[in-house]
């Protein structure tokens, strides 16, 4: 298309026409870029639409906010994966989401109700559900009940009841049930505990731990005026009106509020070093800053681990109106400290105590990177990361990179084991003892008092 | 009763090693507000798919790609790219997302430029050209072609620098139309600016001269005759010498771009005219009103720099018509400014 022809009558070229004009012409261009292909090894091609192969796995998605759009965003690295039907109660949603996925090459459909998806799609292999915490059980279980494996977002539930029901489906069924504790499955987070902490013993007996998430204080969550949703419509769906379903995180219809929403990430963590859950906890908290929410908008919890070695004790803190260091945890131990952080910036070593054995033998290994080399700020061939912290002294950097997004592994521990290629990083019953762990810290602060926890609490 | 409706909102955000500011005319407060902190959230979202300093973005994935590999890359990833080859084929090479090896070569660690050898230059020009991404729109992948001439095993180096802060502001303008509101202008640290609609009185800008007022020609106001620009609709972006340096490289030749001291695009889009702003710097003033008479939505002011920096107040600053169309007499200017006004370097301000 020549420029002449994309004037208006008054001569101006309209943005809209040319915003689309120029994608047409993108296209061609890149089009003929196509032939330069031949010269260079042909990629495997991505088969997003046509007959399912040997590997291919077709994949529904059930809620299409912010965290389904990270999730589908991180699974389309993922050979294999063709994603089909995508539901979401929001008009809004499913058309940006929908319209993105056809964009790129996926043949999808769009539900506004996850009943009428899963009587049409027939074929799906795997479903993600992603929407607010308490509509995970009932949509799991009916996915789980229709023969489809299940991606679940965490929590699992804001009720232990419902988080219960999804085990106890999942074990009816012989679907597998992954929950959406990514770190599970992030090789910096399993390097760190499972290697260094848990095999190495680097840190020596870990006495305390700590975690915390803080944010800045944010303003609530609004929506464009013509997708309001209908009250009726709201009513058929269980939402009290507008402002709880965009802000559904501060309610306790619908969520657990922050201690929930953020500290189950790192709060689990806890348990994964100790090897054992909980035994008490204290916490305090309250709604101390925001008007009109019901969660409680900070919380300092203790939890309290009687590990073989001895009490052990993890502290951790979600606020809501101060970022102030950030989100990352860090493991204390005789021997040494390690800080970790799902963003690697914020946290991603270890610190020797003097008095500590030799750690050289762990850098030979490659464990850990030797202390005294120095952090090039350089670009390498493969490897064209920017540094732009350098190591302290003392502090022993992590020698393991992801160079994918956050989640991807995680789906990919999910995928591989629906194709029977791996064990889930965090199966239903994994995830249900850190339900039960994290849930505890709101009764906590409502109690104002130590609460203890019985080992059976913890099983289904 | 209605609530206030004040005459503008103003809401900044950090994100892509700048400041993003919307300044929404005629909406309700707590309503732009809520719609500004969506833009936010979608400028970073896009930050963390466009960035290379983000180890794990589409961008920074393609930089460890060998020859011969591929990435399938997100819809954002590709149509930045697709643009990036549309401007660079266009504008005859002016404009190139690999020129990084480049840059590191010609630029010592403090950004002056510095002696190379022809050896040097030669080795380094071979890696860089946009010619080594192919992008295939059928399945969006990026496969990367070996480079001739050099170790063909070298990666590429793709930085979405010029371009991606323009497509960011376009991306917002979508959204904001899912919000409905039409008369919203928004910048990415003054570089780009996109304005949409009307700013009304309180942007200076009367009803019968339906825009906004963007602040243009810096310190060269005087030569092009005008120093505010009526824009609605449209882009428009800005690049100089003056705050960073002489900065931009003419990725055709591997030596610092001097044609211009200073360069404005308007186009229809904010990633074109992010992107043109740069190319113009490159290109002589000959090839940039060539180009904007085969692209008739676009238009260009640039400085010349004929005789070098001494003789520079002789000179005229050259205005394609369609530029000088939307110039605004310096008189009728009564401006609202942006508290990051740098008009002077070639950045763009708000008039
Ligand atoms: N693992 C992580 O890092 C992480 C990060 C953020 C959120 N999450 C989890 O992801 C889930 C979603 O969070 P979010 O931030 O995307 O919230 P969100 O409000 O942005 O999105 C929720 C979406 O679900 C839709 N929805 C609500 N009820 C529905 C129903 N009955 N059927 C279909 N769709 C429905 C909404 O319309 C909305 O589009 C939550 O469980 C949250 O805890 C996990």
């Amino acid at each position: 298309m020549s420029s002449n022809e994309m004037k208006n009558v008054d001569g101006k070229v309209d943005r809209r026409t040319f915003l689309q004009s120029a994608a047409v012409a993108g296209a061609s261009l890149a089009l003929s870029g196509n032939a330069l292909a031949q010269a260079v090894a042909q990629p495997a091609k991505p088969n997003l639409a046509g007959p399912k192969g040997i590997d291919d796995l077709n994949v529904g998605v059930i809620g299409l906010g912010a965290q389904g759009q990270v999730l589908i965003e991180a699974a389309s690295g993922i050979p294999g994966v063709r994603f089909k039907a995508v539901c979401d109660i929001w008009e809004y949603h499913q058309k940006l989401v929908g319209g993105r996925l056809r964009k790129t090459g996926y043949d999808v459909k769009t539900y506004e109700d996850y009943r009428e998806l899963l009587a049409q799609e027939k074929d799906l292999d795997a479903v993600i559900v992603a929407t607010p915490d308490w509509m995970h059980a009932e949509i799991a279980n009916a996915c789980m009940e229709a023969g489809k494996h299940v991606y679940c977002e965490k929590e699992m539930s804001n009720s232990l009841e419902k988080a219960r029901s999804m085990v106890m489906t999942q074990r009816k069924t012989g679907k597998l049930l992954q929950i959406g504790h990514q770190r599970r499955s992030n090789p910096r987070y399993i390097h760190a505990i499972d290697r260094l902490i848990r095999e190495a013993n680097i840190l020596g007996r870990v006495t305390h731990a700590y975690g915390q998430w803080n944010r800045s204080i944010a303003d609530s969550l609004g929506w464009p005026k013509k997708y309001a949703i209908d009250q009726a419509k709201l009513d058929k769906y269980g939402y009290v009106s507008m402002d709880q379903f965009r802000n559904w995180r501060w309610y306790k219809k619908y969520g657990g509020g922050p201690i929930v929403d953020l500290g189950s990430h790192q709060i689990d963590l806890f348990s994964w070093i100790w090897g054992c859950n909980p035994s008490a906890i204290v916490a305090m908290g309250g709604m101390d800053y925001y008007k009109g929410r019901e969660w409680y908008d900070n919380v300092m919890t203790i939890y309290e681990f009687n590990t073989p070695e001895g009490t052990n004790r993890a502290y951790y803190q979600v606020l809501t109106t101060t970022k102030r260091g950030g989100f990352y945890e860090q493991f204390m131990g005789v021997n040494g400290a390690l800080t970790i952080s799902e963003v690697a910036a914020r946290g991603d070593t270890v610190e020797r105590e003097a008095h500590a054995p030799s750690w050289d033998e762990y850098a030979k290994k490659g464990w850990l990177k030797p202390v005294k080399e120095a952090i090039k700020p350089t670009t390498t061939r493969n490897v064209a990361v920017d540094v732009r912290v350098t190591a302290e002294a003392g502090k022993w950097p992590l020698p393991i990179e992801l160079l994918k997004p956050a989640h991807q592994p995680h789906l990919e521990n999910f995928f591989d084991a629906v194709r029977g290629r791996a064990k889930l990083n965090c199966p239903g019953e994994v995830a249900y003892e850190t339900a039960v762990a994290v849930l505890k810290a709101n009764d906590a602060v409502a109690a104002g008092r130590k609460l203890e926890f019985k080992p059976e609490e913890f099983k289904v | 009763m209605t609530p206030d409706v004040p005459p503008l909102c103003r809401f900044a955000h950090e994100a892509m090693t700048t400041v993003f500011e919307v300044v929404v005319a005629g909406q309700e407060e707590t309503y732009a507000r809520q719609a500004s902190a969506a833009v936010f959230r979608e400028i970073d979202r896009l930050e963390g798919l466009l960035s290379r300093f983000q180890p794990v973005s589409d961008i920074a994935q393609i930089n460890r790609l060998r020859p011969g590999e591929s990435l399938r890359v997100c819809l954002e990833a590709f149509e930045c790219l697709q643009l990036a080859a549309q401007v660079h084929a266009d504008t005859g090479g002016a404009f190139d997302v690999t020129v990084g090896p480049l840059m590191n070569l010609m630029r010592d660690a403090k950004g002056n430029w510095q002696r190379v050898t022809d050896a040097e230059l030669a080795a380094a020009r071979a890696v860089v050209g946009m010619e080594r991404l192919v992008l295939n729109p059928q399945d969006f992948t990026v496969t990367i072609r070996p480079a001739t001439g050099a170790d063909p095993a070298t990666n590429v180096e793709v930085d979405l620098g010029a371009i991606g802060k323009g497509y960011a502001l376009d991306k917002a303008a979508e959204l904001l139309a899912d919000w409905e509101i039409p008369d919203v202008l928004l910048h990415s640290g003054t570089s780009s600016v996109l304005a949409l609609g009307h700013g009304g009185d309180a942007a200076g800008c009367p009803a019968d001269q339906r825009g906004w007022r963007l602040g243009v020609a810096g310190d060269w106001s005087r030569q092009a005759g005008f120093d505010t620009v009526l824009l609605s609709g449209a882009a428009l972006s800005g690049s100089g010498t003056e705050v960073k340096g002489q900065h931009v490289l003419d990725p055709r030749t591997g030596r610092p771009a001097s044609n211009h001291l200073a360069a404005w695009a308007i186009a229809p889009s904010a990633a074109l005219s992010d992107a043109l702003s740069t190319a113009f710097m490159v290109m002589t003033t000959a090839e940039v009103n060539a180009y904007c008479r085969s692209h008739v939505e676009v238009a260009a002011l640039v400085v010349e720099k004929r005789r070098g920096l001494l003789r520079m107040l002789g000179d005229k600053a050259t205005a394609t018509p369609a530029f000088a169309a939307r110039a605004v007499p310096p008189g009728e200017s009564n401006a609202l400014r942006l508290e990051q006004n740098i008009a002077s370097d070639g950045k763009t301000s708000v008039g």
